[in-house]
């Protein structure tokens, strides 16, 4: 199983503070690496996170450009919205902590756990 | 006959007593480990009795179907001609019945492993990218202010939390969280999950699968909380449950009591866990329940392979108790067992001879051809 890959996640840092759809030369040009990888690798790797539904790309007359899918805070999101919404039938990719709970179950507990600390620093 | 509707019950027994049981038992809770394996065992035991019944039907059917010719097998069918056709059908039920169940299993389980392994891929992707490494936790921090914890399980596995998370909980209580969440990954939680997803959606209204995959999520909490709280203390954990759950957006859905309330509640009360002797005993159960339809299903199955198999007799008796000595002077053929074409009898030089070379001479073939030279010489 792949992980994503060190340039792959450059790639999407520089996609994702453009201010707008960018051609993969001028990914290439703002990676900031020295040396710049060569063309053909940046193209391929962007192509791969078009593939993957990373970006999303709009031909611009030989050339294409991209941009992000989703931005930044959309990913950090769902990471954590998919983890704690109880209602997703989710495929058994992760196994969260804890789940939402009403207020009223929560004050009953709160009450519950106070009684066991006292009983527990009383001592015998 | 009687082994296919004896697996067919066991079947039907599994799928609506021994769930209900199951459900309504109070061990689980005490043994949450030894549960899972039970919820496990229960499932595959209904779809391997389901799968061998029909196998059974078919070679039942097969041998009362059979020419008559070819009619010896031990269970002495009736051969009537006009049995075939009821014959052939069930047999070809049982075979097509066999084969489509077995077939759905192995392809709901390998897609839900498969969606499984994707949206974990998905999630890694994410996790790398958005996420940052904390490597004095050991654990990939996702800054955002919603308060949640999970892992996401397998080789690549790795513990997430938010930064609202971290902001919730003391030392001793994110202590408690890591030790829960290492406990899934430790346990393979994820591998009984996807299993017992696979299998729910392979039987879809079938109570008896969906009982076993809800139970065996809550079950895998269970566990996990009980290694955390041997590490943590029980208070602790109840302590990091209430703390997230207040931090996180209160959820007015979750109305009449959550499974992460019960699980509050449990490590508050304290559950003494069950014995060794009786997790011993729950586990030769499991086997039991396990092992009970290959075992009744085995006889009957391996007969019909030996009857198909044309010669079935010399097959049939071990060789090696014809070779132990003079006692035997003969395979064990009864006269209702005989063959159409009899094999050769030699009485007399072979009760002369087995005296002296009591192994055999050549009417039984020994299983070794290096034992046969050295036998005859
Ligand atoms: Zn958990």
């Amino acid at each position: 199983m792949p992980r994503f890959g060190e340039l792959e996640a450059s790639i999407m840092e520089v996609v994702w503070s453009a201010d707008k759809a960018i051609t993969v030369r001028d990914i290439r040009d703002r990676l900031g690496r020295e040396p710049a990888p060569a063309y053909n690798t940046v193209l391929t790797v962007t192509e791969i996170l078009h593939r993957k539904g990373w970006l999303a790309r709009e031909k611009h007359g030989r050339a294409f450009r991209y941009w992000p899918a989703g931005s930044r805070d959309d990913y950090t999101a769902q990471l954590v919205t998919e983890a704690l919404d109880s209602a997703q039938d989710r495929a058994a990719a992760l196994v969260r902590f804890m789940e939402k709970m009403e207020p009223g179950e929560m004050a009953e507990i709160r009450r519950a756990l106070e009684t066991a600390r006292d009983a527990e620093r009383r001592p015998r | 006959m009687i082994v296919t509707l004896f697996l067919l019950g066991h079947a039907l027994l599994l799928a609506t007593a021994g769930t209900a049981a199951l459900r309504r038992a109070g061990w689980p809770t005490r043994a949450p480990r030894l549960a899972i394996a039970a919820w496990l065992a229960l499932s595959a035991s209904i779809v391997g009795s389901v799968i061998l019944a029909g196998l059974t039907a078919t070679t039942a059917a097969t041998r009362a179907g059979s020419v008559p010719g070819r009619c010896y097998g031990p269970m002495r069918w009736p051969c009537a001609p006009d049995t075939f056709s009821g014959a052939a059908a069930l047999a070809a039920t049982g075979a097509v019945a066999a084969l489509a169940v077995a077939a759905r299993v192995v392809g709901c389980l390998c897609a839900a492993y498969r969606t499984a392994a994707r949206e974990r891929r998905l999630l890694l992707d994410a996790l790398a990218l958005v996420g940052r490494t904390d490597a004095r936790l050991g654990v990939t921090v996702v800054d955002h202010a919603a308060p949640a914890a999970y892992c996401v399980p397998g080789r690549h596995g790795r513990i997430v939390v938010t930064s609202g998370a971290l902001a919730a909980l003391d030392d001793a209580r994110l202590a408690a969280v890591l030790a829960h969440e290492r406990a899934h990954m430790r346990q393979l939680h994820h591998l009984a999950l996807t299993s017992a997803r696979g299998l729910a959606r392979a039987f879809g209204p079938l109570p008896a699968f969906t009982t076993a995959q809800d139970q065996i999520a809550f079950l895998a909490e269970l566990a996990a909380d009980d290694a955390a709280a041997k590490r943590s203390g029980r208070l602790t954990v109840a302590e990091a449950l209430l703390a997230l759950a207040e931090a996180a957006p209160a959820d007015a859905m979750a109305a009449g009591g959550t499974a992460t309330g019960a699980r509050a509640r449990r490590l508050i009360t304290g559950s003494r866990p069950l014995g060794r002797t009786r997790i011993l005993l729950g586990l030769t159960a499991a086997a039991a329940v396990l092992t009970a339809p290959p075992a009744a299903a085995e006889p009957a199955l391996s007969a019909t392979v030996v009857a198909c198999c044309g010669s079935s007799h010399t097959t049939a008796t071990q060789p090696g108790h014809v070779l132990r000595g003079a006692r035997t002077r003969r395979p064990d053929y009864s006269a209702a067992d005989e063959p159409a074409t009899p094999l050769p009898r030699k009485p007399d030089l072979r009760s002369t001879t087995s005296r002296y070379r009591p192994a055999t001479n050549g009417l039984i073939i020994p299983t070794s051809p290096k034992r046969q030279f050295r036998l005859s010489k």
